[in-house]
Formats: structure tokens, C-alpha cells, sequence
């Protein structure tokens, strides 16, 4: 079903959502990190959630994968309530944390297995089975490389592959792209864009930086300061330029300028 | 030599290019190991000669008794006249240090995932660990002799005593150090605690676990030494007794030298299979060393 859609070009505003979040909440003690969080996503859509650093965006990949539990709230998946059996082995969320954590002992190709190896897949197949997305990737001829051999951009390539790895048809990006340089970051977020069409996975990513925002994205969601709750919900329709044209363009300055002002802090 | 680490750079600048599509041909071993075997060993062993010679030439000069020290060429000599005496204690004392090792290597590292499993029972048992190696063991050896008697089982225990701890300290300090980060992406893979600890928490603590292993390897045969000495039939330790009661320093230095060599040798044997267990780990630092001359030089 997600692939028809995703092939179909856009994705229309009838399809049945894939993933629900009703009000969600979660508190740290007395610190309310989440307030009322409500979220949508279609099968195939790139969704991202912008605002400000420390603002609970993390918390909701935490929540979503599994490693923390919320205070109240519900998450359905394809119309399904998620919450009672929770179990990661099972889980439709494929998480990549902020940094690489590719295991230094491990080559890159092993490194890409993990998710698979995991689930109890046998090397040999899960290694075919990788070794199949290397091109596409950019890791051809780095199989038997070790994690620290491989520039910065390569290494989140490789961690992008090993959640692309694990199967599972939502993927929790979070800030990928945050600790490399302007360059490697601009050809990585094209890079991305590109591959999701190909890949048919709904992903949901986290940044703070709003261009990147806008050129990958559907749909954003702007969220406020903490707890975070949603402020804006910003469908994306900008036309189809190469990256360097399209962010002097008036649209993309227009819309830019749209999240930038829900970001601004209430005084 | 330039030339080659000129090749061997190129295609680290080659890897922080933008395009993804045109990867390189990945970084290859430099072919130079004899030199810098050479480089790296030369200087402790020409200070090591250099130590001999100044030992000689005092003897020689000074005109010492060698019976009060001997010089390290007299010292030679005896040890390959007493060859055979010495060899065949070797073979005994070694017997119970591997024993000892191999019991205090197993324990340890068992003990270090228990004590990694319950942090309740690691804060009560750390102290205690750290305080056992203050007490001296030239106190407990002749107790345990007492208890046990003049067999193995006393000798087993000494060197036990002198490797449980620096494994046990390595192996908790070494799981500890697991990075939190990659935990939590392993439990939102849905890893089991026993995927956890083989994958992720023992090979994150196996460099810190080698570096205790090598610490305890060190001191093992001087610890069979010690247990011999004060109170068995056979071995180095009851070999340096009765030459001291002969006074044969000679054959005493001898002994010493004997022991030292072994150490090592045990010592670099644990670094072999560091080597062998952990390739990407002297891949990783060398890589590093490598970066950082390159940098100097260009």
C-alpha cells in the first residue's frame, strides 16, 4: 500500500494515516518534557520535527522506540493501539542516535548487520543482504574498513544503512546530520532525499536547523520550547529546483520565514 | 619512505570528498615493518647493553668479589653451566604459574560480570578488593604454606592472589565503560541481555581487560617465585634459596634473569593474541600515530 502511494507521486491528504500520536505526555519528576503532543504521519511521508535544542524532541523518539515510556497518551500504528505490548524485538521503528555508535571493532559491512543479527538472521544473509545497499549507499569498496578509517559523512551513511537494516518501515532520525561540516551535511541532505523515493519508508526526523527542515520534509512540525507542544504544522510544496537555487527562491524564503517567526520564542 | 607515506595518505583525502558515489580503494598497510621494528626496539635494547657494559667495567674495575657481585659475564657462564638444574625447576615453576593465572583469569573476569551485574553487591565487594592488595604477601606465603603445606595448591594461591585483582578491576572498570548511547540503540534493536553483554559490553571491555591481563602476566611468575621460596621441593624460588645459602650469587642473578626472561616472554605471548583478538583496535591507534606524522610532515 505505502509503495502505490509513494509511486503515485504525492501523497494524498485521504490516505489512512500509518502512525497516530494522541496527546501525548511525558514528565521527568516535576519537569514536564511533553504537553499534549499530537502527531500524524502517512505511509511514505518525511516529517520533521523542528525546534529549538532540548525542547523534548529527542523524547519523542524515546518514547517511540521504546526506551522510555510515556506518561499518558496513546500511539496507534496502521489504526492499531501500540502501548500494551511494547516489545523492541517487534517494534516498527528503526532509531539512529545523534552520533554514528558504529562498533570500532566491527567492519563497516558487520556494522550494517547489527539490526538483522539481532533479530537472529544468519551472517551470511544479512551480509548479502547489506551488501546489496552498499552502492547505493556510497560505501562500495569500505565492506572490510573499520568505522574510524571512514570520514564523518560516510560513517552516518553506514548508520543510516544499519536502520535502513533492521526492516522495520518507520525510521526515528535524529539530527543526523548535526555534527558534520556545511558541505558534507548539504550533499548528504540531497543524498537522503533521493533515497527515501527508493526506499518506500516513512521517516521522521529531528533538526533544529529550519532549511534543512524545508528541504526535506513533507510536512514539518514546529514545535514550542519546553514541553514541547505542537505550534505549527507546515506542509512543504516548493517547486522542483536543485538545492542551491531553490533556497534563494521566494517560496522557500517565504516558508522560511513562516517557521522561523513560530519559532520565536512567546514573551 | 616518503614516497610510500605520501601513497598512504592519498586516499584520506580522497575519503572526505563530497561525492558518495566514486568510493576509493580503502587504506592499505605500510610495507615498512622491519624499520620500524628496528626504530621501535633499538633504544631499550641498546640501553639495556649499555647498562651491562657499565655493570662490567664496575666489576672489572673495582675489583669486587664475585662471590659479593658478580659480574654479568660470570653470570652468564653460570647460567649455562647450572643450565639443566635451572631449566628443570623453569618447567615446574611455570607449571603453577600458568595454573594460577588460568584460575585467577577465569574467576576474575567472572567475577567482574558479576560484580558488573549487581551494583549492589560491587560497592560492597570493591572496597574490600582494593584493600586485599594492600596486604603484603610475603606475610600471607608462609601462612599459607602452614595451611596447605609445601605442595601446589599454596603456590596456586600466591599467584592467584597476584592476578585476581588487576583482572577484576579491569573487567569492571572495562564493562563500565560501554558506551550508553550505543546500549540504548541495541535495546531499541530488541537485543537480549545476553546479545548485550557479547556483543556491545564485552568487546567494549576487551582492551580494558587485555591491559589487566598483561599487568597480572607480568607479576604471575614472580608470585610462583615467591611462594616457592618460602617453603617447596621444586622450582626458581627454591633454586635462589639454596643458592643464597651457598652464596652463589652468580646462579642467584642467573635465577632472577631466568624470571625476568620468562615474564616477558609470557607478557609478550598475551600480546600476540591482543593482536590477534582485537586487530581493529592497533589498526585504529596506529592509523592515528600515522595521521599525526602526516601531519607534521605536510
Amino acid at each position: 500500500m505505502a509503495n502505490e502511494q509513494t509511486k503515485a507521486g504525492s501523497v494524498t491528504s485521504v490516505a489512512r494515516p500509518q502512525l497516530e500520536i494522541g496527546s501525548l505526555y511525558k514528565s521527568f519528576g516535576s519537569l514536564e518534557v511533553l504537553h499534549d503532543f499530537n502527531l500524524s504521519v502517512r505511509p511514505g511521508e518525511f516529517i520533521t520535527l523542528l525546534g529549538p535544542s532540548g525542547c523534548g524532541k529527542s523524547t519523542v523518539f524515546n518514547i517511540l522506540s521504546g526506551l522510555e515510556s510515556p506518561s499518558a497518551g496513546e500511539i496507534r500504528l496502521d489504526g492499531q493501539p501500540l502501548q500494551a505490548a511494547f516489545d523492541a524485538r517487534h517494534s516498527p521503528f528503526a532509531y539512529m542516535p545523534q552520533r554514528d555508535a558504529l562498533l570500532p571493532w566491527r567492519t563497516i559491512l558487520d556494522n550494517t548487520i547489527l539490526g538483522l543479527e539481532l533479530q537472529g538472521q544468519p551472517k551470511k544473509l544479512a551480509r548479502a543482504e547489506a551488501q546489496a545497499l552498499f552502492a547505493d549507499f556510497g560505501l562500495e569498496g569500505f565492506e572490510k574498513n573499520y568505522p574510524f578509517e571512514l570520514s564523518g559523512g560516510m560513517r552516518q551513511r553506514a548508520a543510516l544503512l544499519r536502520t535502513v537494516l533492521t526492516r522495520r518501515p518507520i525510521l526515528l532520525l535524529d539530527e543526523p546530520f548535526g555534527a558534520l561540516d556545511a558541505l558534507t551535511r548539504a550533499s548528504l541532505q540531497a543524498w537522503l532525499r533521493s533515497l527515501q523515493t527508493r526506499l518506500n519508508r516513512t521517516i521522521l526526523f529531528i533538526t533544529h536547523d529550519v532549511e534543512e527542515a524545508l528541504l526535506l520534509s513533507d510536512r514539518v512540525y514546529v514545535l514550542g520550547a519546553r514541553p514541547a507542544t505542537v505550534k505549527l504544522i507546515q506542509p512543504v510544496a516548493l517547486p522542483g529546483l536543485p538545492p542551491a537555487e531553490l533556497v534563494t527562491s521566494p517560496e522557500f524564503v517565504a516558508l522560511k520565514g513562516r517557521l522561523l517567526h513560530s519559532l520565536r520564542p512567546e514573551v | 619512505m616518503k614516497v610510500i607515506r605520501r601513497e598512504i595518505n592519498r586516499p584520506v583525502e580522497i575519503i572526505g570528498q563530497l561525492n558518495p558515489a566514486t568510493p576509493v580503494r580503502p587504506l592499505s598497510r605500510p610495507p615498512n615493518r622491519g624499520i620500524e621494528f628496528i626504530k621501535r626496539y633499538a633504544p631499550a635494547t641498546l640501553l639495556l647493553l649499555a647498562l651491562a657494559a657499565l655493570w662490567q667495567l664496575y666489576v672489572s674495575l673495582s675489583g669486587i668479589r664475585p662471590t659479593v657481585l658478580p659480574g654479568p659475564w660470570r653470570v652468564l657462564e653460570s647460567l649455562i653451566s647450572f643450565w639443566d638444574v635451572i631449566w628443570e625447576n623453569l618447567l615446574f615453576t611455570l607449571f603453577e604459574t600458568i595454573l594460577g593465572f588460568g584460575v585467577a583469569l577465569a574467576g576474575g573476569l567472572a567475577f567482574a560480570v558479576l560484580l558488573d551485574i549487581s551494583p549492589g553487591l560491587r560497592r560492597a565487594v570493591y572496597p574490600l578488593l582494593v584493600a586485599s592488595q594492600t596486604i603484603p604477601l610475603i606475610a600471607i606465603a608462609p601462612l599459607l604454606v602452614i595451611w596447605f603445606g609445601y605442595d601446589l595448591i599454596p603456590k596456586i594461591i600466591v599467584v592467584w592472589l597476584v592476578c585476581f585483582f588487576p583482572i577484576v578491576v579491569a573487567g569492571v572498570d572495562g564493562f563500565a565503560s560501554t558506551d550508553p548511547e550505543t546500549s540504548r540503540l541495541f535495546k531499541s534493536m530488541g537485543a537480549t541481555r545476553r546479545q548485550l553483554f557479547w556483543k556491545l559490553r564485552l568487546p567494549s571491555a576487551l582492551p580494558f581487560i587485555f591491559s589487566g591481563v598483561r599487568i597480572a602476566i607480568t607479576y604471575s611468575v614472580a608470585g610462583a617465585v615467591l611462594g616457592e621460596y618460602v617453603g617447596a621441593e621444586k622450582g626458581l624460588g627454591v633454586l635462589i634459596q639454596r643458592f643464597k645459602n651457598s652464596f652463589r650469587n652468580d646462579l642467584i642473578f642467573a635465577t632472577v634473569f631466568v624470571t625476568a626472561v620468562v615474564s616477558i616472554i609470557l607478557f609478550l605471548l598475551v600480546s600476540v593474541l591482543q593482536h590477534r583478538l582485537m586487530p581493529w583496535y592497533y589498526r585504529m591507534r596506529e592509523g592515528r600515530t600515522q595521521d599525526v606524522i602526516s601531519e607534521g610532515k605536510i
